[in-house]
C-alpha cells in the first residue's frame, strides 16, 4: 500500500485534464525554457509563477496536495537560497565579520528559488493531470517528425512506455525494500551522512539487481511474442486529436512566451 | 503471558484521500510466549498490514497494539522493537545487497551495535541454523546464489539478530518443496531451542497444520476466526467462498460431508482422512454383505 | 503437417570458461500432441526451464533437433511462425507486462504479427473474453492481482492464436485465489479451444488433473505417462518428488484392500467416485 507520491496522477475532468497531452507537454516545455533562460528578471519569473498557479487552480488537483509536495524539497530550496545569498559578490547590504550579504546575492537567491519552484510545479502539474499512457502517446506524436532524421522514434516510444509502466511497480518495490531494511535496523533518516549513504546502498543495490533481472525477463517475454526491434506500426488505444480548448490553450501559452521574450 | 496483544486494531491507509482503504478492522488477538501462531488469509485480507504493527513499522489508526506490554504508539518503544521482533517479509531475497554473505548478515548486527567476534559467531550460528554451510557460503556474493539459498540467507539475516519474536510473511512462497522443508525445519528448531515466539503468515495451510499451536483467519481486514486449529478450520469452511485455502484432504472431507457421507470433518492430517474414508468404505462393504 | 512438438535427441550444454561444459539437458526425446494437457515436474536444476525454452525456440539445442509442427526451431526463417505457434508464459507476473494498459498489452503480440487493426481488435476482444479479463481492459497492470496478471500474460499470448501454450511455473508467485483462477482458465482453454497446455510446476496437486505427466531428473526424461502411473512408480520418489495428497490417499486405501479406482489423483475424481 502506498502513501501519495509527489506528482502522482490524480483522476479528474478539469479543463486541464481534458487538454491534449501534446498541448500540455508543449506548455510545460515553454514554461521550463522561460524559467531556465539565463538573465531572466524576477518580474518575468513571478509572472510565470502566477500563470502556473492559475493553471493549478483550473486543474482542480488541490492546492494542499501541491504544497505538501513542495515540503519534501524544502531542503533543496533552502540550501540553494543560502548559497546564493552568502556567496555572491556585489554591493554589500549587511555584513558581520567576513560574512557578507549583497543585494545581488538576495536577487540571485530569489531568482534561483523561483526557477526551481517553477520547474517543480510545472512538472508536477503535467504528471498530476496527464496519465502515463497519454504522456507517452503525446511524446511519441511530437517526436514522430524525427524519424526522418533516422531517430528511432518507435523504439524510443517503447522505452518511455516501459519506463512509465514500471514507475509504480518500482516505487512499490522500493517501499517494500525500505520496510525490509528498516526491520533490520537500517536508518534512512539518520543524522550521520556516512550511515545514510550506507543505508541508501541497501536500497539502491537491490533495486538495481531487480531491474536487471526484470530487463532479462522482459526480453524473453517480448521475444516470445514476436517482437523484433525493426520498427513496426504501433497502433494506440488513444487516438490523439486537438480540440478547440487546445487551440485556446496554445494561444495562451504563446502569449506567455512572447511576453517573456520581449 | 501474552507477548503481543492487539485490541480493536484498525488501520486505514491514505485516510482522507479518494484512495482510502481500511486494511484492518477491529482486530483483537493475543499471542503467548513460545507459541507458533499462524495467520491465514488471502491477498487483501490485511495480514501483511497486521504483522507490520508487531515490529513497529506501522502505528494503528485506532485501537492499540502492545508488544511485551508496551504500547507501540510510543515512538521510543517503536524504534527499539526491531531488535526484539525479527520480521521477514515475503520474497526476502529481494532485499539482499551486500558483496558477501557475511556482510549481508553483519548489516543487521552492526545496526544493533555489535562488533568483531560477536558478529562472526552469530553469523556462523545463523547460517548453520538455516541449513547452510558457513565455510561454503560466507565469502560468496548473496546475489549469486540460487533462489532457495538466497531465501535461506535472508532468513539467517533475521535469525542472527536473535529476536525473541520471529514474524514471517509467507516464508515458503515461491520455493520448491525441498528448500521449503529446510526453512520450516529451521523455524521449528529455533522455536523449540530458543523458546522464541513465532508468528507465521501463510496461505499454505498444509505448513501450518503441523507447525501451528494457534491460528487466526483474516478476511478483508476482519478477524473471522481465532483459536485452536480445529475450531478455525471449521469456521473457515463456512466462510471460504471457493473452499480454496483449505488443504486438499480437508476440502475433500467437507465435500464428502456436503454429499451426506458420514465423515468427520474435524480431522487435520492426511492419515486421519484416509482412516475416515477407510471406515466409511468398510461400512459400505459390510452393508453389501 | 502433424500437430506435434518433437524433441529429437535434444541436448543443451552450457560452457563455462575453465571448466567442463555443464549439461542442462541430455539426449531428450519427446513428442507432445497438439491437444494434450501435459504437466512437467522435477526438482530445481532438473532441466525443466531449459526444456521449456527449447520448445518455442528461445534457445536452441547444442545437439539434436526441436520440431514444431514439422518446423525446425534452428531455422531462422521460421522463427516468427514457431513463436506464434508456441506461446509462453513465465513465472514472474510483473516481468512479462510491458504496457501501462491491459488492452494494449494484449494487442502487442497481434501488432507484432502485422495484422490489420480490425483483426487486432477482434483478437484482443476474444483473448480478453476467454481469459475472463473483459471488464479490466482499461485498467493499469499494477491494479491487478497476481492471478489477474498471469491471466493477462495468457491473454497476451492467446492473441497470436497459438496451438501450444507453455507455462513455466506460472503459479509459484501466486496465492490460492490466483492459482485456482489460472488453472481453471487453462483447463477451459484445453477443453474448449483445443489448445495444448504444457505446464511446469513443483506443486503436484496442480499437475494431477493433466492427462500426462513428464518427470525430469538431472536433464533426462525420467518418467512419462498418465498421472496415476507416474505418482505410483517407485522412480517418482527417486526423482526427489512426493505425490499429491489425493494420490497418496488413494494409494493408502488401495494398500488396505479397498476397491478404489487406482486412477484417482485429484479431489474431483475422489469426490465423484465416493459419491456416485
Amino acid at each position: 500500500m502506498r502513501e501519495m507520491i509527489t506528482g502522482q496522477y490524480i483522476m479528474g475532468d478539469s479543463i486541464i485534464h481534458c487538454l491534449d497531452p501534446r498541448t500540455k507537454l508543449i506548455g510545460c516545455l515553454v514554461v521550463i525554457v522561460v524559467a531556465v533562460w539565463p538573465r531572466q528578471t524576477i518580474t518575468i519569473l513571478l509572472f510565470n509563477l502566477a500563470f502556473i498557479i492559475i493553471v493549478i487552480y483550473f486543474a482542480e488537483v488541490g492546492v494542499g496536495r501541491v504544497l505538501r509536495g513542495l515540503r519534501s524539497l524544502k531542503l533543496i530550496f533552502l540550501l540553494t537560497f543560502i548559497c546564493q545569498v552568502f556567496l555572491t559578490r556585489g554591493d554589500p547590504l549587511w555584513s558581520w565579520g567576513s560574512i557578507v550579504i549583497t543585494r545581488q546575492g538576495i536577487d540571485l537567491g530569489i531568482n534561483t528559488f523561483l526557477r526551481l519552484l517553477i520547474l517543480f510545479l510545472s512538472a508536477s502539474l503535467l504528471t498530476m493531470t496527464t496519465s502515463t499512457l497519454k504522456i507517452s502517446a503525446g511524446l511519441e506524436s511530437l517526436l514522430s517528425p524525427l524519424k526522418y532524421l533516422r531517430f528511432p522514434v518507435q523504439q524510443f516510444a517503447m522505452i518511455i512506455n516501459i519506463a512509465l509502466r514500471f514507475i509504480p511497480t518500482i516505487t512499490e518495490e522500493a517501499e517494500h525494500i525500505v520496510r525490509a531494511q528498516k526491520s533490520r535496523g537500517a536508518q534512512f533518516d539518520s543524522g550521520s551522512l556516512s550511515i545514510r549513504l550506507r543505508t541508501v546502498m541497501a536500497l539502491l543495490i537491490p533495486l538495481l539487481a531487480a531491474s536487471l533481472q526484470r530487463a532479462t525477463d522482459l526480453a524473453w517475454a517480448m521475444e516470445s511474442r514476436c517482437y523484433t526491434s525493426d520498427g513496426q506500426i504501433y497502433s494506440r488505444v488513444y487516438k490523439l486529436h486537438f480540440a478547440q480548448r487546445d487551440l485556446i490553450a496554445m494561444g495562451v501559452i504563446s502569449i506567455v512566451l512572447l511576453l517573456a521574450i520581449l | 503471558m501474552p507477548v503481543i496483544e492487539t485490541k480493536e486494531l484498525t488501520h486505514i491507509y491514505l485516510a482522507g484521500t479518494p484512495y482510502e482503504k481500511k486494511a484492518l478492522n477491529q482486530v483483537s488477538l493475543s499471542i503467548n510466549k513460545g507459541e507458533l501462531f499462524g495467520i491465514i488469509g488471502a491477498n487483501g485480507s490485511g495480514k501483511s498490514t497486521l504483522i507490520q504493527h508487531f515490529n513497529g513499522l506501522l502505528t494503528p489508526s485506532c485501537g492499540t497494539v502492545r508488544v511485551y506490554g508496551k504500547d507501540t504508539a510510543n515512538r521510543s518503544c517503536r524504534n527499539e522493537l526491531w531488535k526484539k521482533v525479527g520480521l521477514m517479509f515475503q520474497f526476502p531475497e529481494q532485499q539482499l545487497f551486500a558483496s558477501t554473505v557475511f556482510d549481508e548478515l553483519a548489516f543487521g548486527l552492526k545496526n544493533m551495535g555489535l562488533e568483531g567476534w560477536e558478529i562472526e559467531n552469530r553469523v556462523e550460528e545463523a547460517l548453520l541454523q538455516v541449513g547452510l554451510n558457513p565455510k561454503e557460503v560466507i565469502k560468496v556474493p548473496p546475489l549469486g546464489l540460487s533462489g532457495g539459498a538466497r531465501r535461506q540467507v535472508a532468513l539467517a539475516c533475521i535469525l542472527a539478530m536473535r529476536p525473541t519474536i520471529l514474524v514471517l510473511d509467507e516464508p515458503t512462497a515461491g520455493v520448491d518443496p525441498s528448500a521449503s522443508e529446510h526453512i520450516l525445519k529451521a523455524i521449528k528448531k529455533m522455536q523449540r531451542e530458543q523458546q522464541a515466539t513465532v508468528v507465521m503468515v501463510s496461505h499454505y495451510v498444509n505448513d501450518l497444520i503441523f507447525l501451528a499451536d494457534k491460528l487466526a483467519f483474516l478476511k478483508e481486514g476482519r478477524l473471522l476466526s481465532y483459536g485452536d486449529k480445529k475450531t478455525v478450520f471449521r469456521d473457515m469452511a463456512q466462510w471460504d467462498v471457493n473452499d480454496l485455502i483449505l488443504p486438499e484432504h480437508l476440502k475433500l472431507m467437507h465435500r464428502l460431508a456436503a454429499y451426506g457421507l458420514p465423515v468427520n470433518t474435524e480431522i487435520l492430517t492426511l492419515e486421519e482422512a484416509a482412516a475416515e474414508i477407510s471406515r466409511v468404505m468398510e461400512e459400505w462393504a459390510r452393508c453389501e454383505r | 503437417m502433424d500437430g506435434r512438438i518433437e524433441l529429437i535427441d535434444a541436448t543443451k550444454e552450457y560452457k563455462h570458461a575453465g571448466s567442463p561444459p555443464v549439461s542442462a539437458l541430455n539426449c531428450v526425446n519427446l513428442s507432445i500432441r497438439q491437444d494434450e494437457f501435459v504437466g512437467m515436474v522435477g526438482l530445481n536444476a532438473s532441466g525443466k526451464t531449459t526444456l521449456a525454452r527449447l520448445l518455442n525456440g528461445l534457445i536452441l539445442p547444442s545437439r539434436g533437433k526441436v520440431l514444431v509442427n514439422g518446423l525446425d526451431t534452428a531455422d531462422l526463417a521460421q522463427k516468427k511462425e514457431i513463436r506464434r505457434l508456441v506461446g509462453m508464459v513465465f513465472q514472474n507476473p510483473d516481468n512479462q507486462i510491458i504496457n501501462p494498459i491491459v488492452e494494449e498489452e494484449v494487442a502487442f503480440a497481434a501488432e507484432n504479427l502485422n495484422l490489420s487493426p480490425a483483426e487486432v481488435r477482434r483478437r484482443v476482444d476474444w483473448a480478453l473474453e476467454v481469459s475472463g479479463l473483459a471488464d479490466l481492459r482499461h485498467h493499469a497492470p499494477q491494479m491487478l492481482s497476481g492471478g489477474q496478471k498471469q491471466r493477462l500474460a495468457v491473454a497476451a499470448v492467446l492473441v497470436m492464436q497459438p496451438s501450444y501454450l507453455v507455462l513455466d511455473e506460472p503459479t509459484s508467485m501466486l496465492d490460492e485465489d490466483g492459482r485456482y483462477e489460472l488453472i481453471k482458465t487453462l483447463q477451459d482453454l484445453n477443453r474448449h479451444q483445443r489448445l495444448s497446455i504444457i505446464m511446469i510446476s513443483h506443486r503436484m496437486e496442480e499437475v494431477a488433473p493433466a492427462e500426462r505427466i513428464i518427470v525430469l531428473h538431472q536433464g533426462t526424461v525420467y518418467l512419462d505417462g498418465p498421472p496415476a502411473e507416474v505418482f505410483r512408480s517407485p522412480r517418482f520418489a527417486l526423482a526427489g518428488l512426493k505425490p499429491p495428497p489425493i494420490a497418496r490417499l488413494t494409494n493408502s486405501l488401495l494398500r488396505q484392500g479397498h476397491p478404489i479406482d487406482d486412477r484417482i489423483v485429484t479431489l474431483e475424481q475422489m469426490v465423484e467416485f465416493l459419491c456416485r
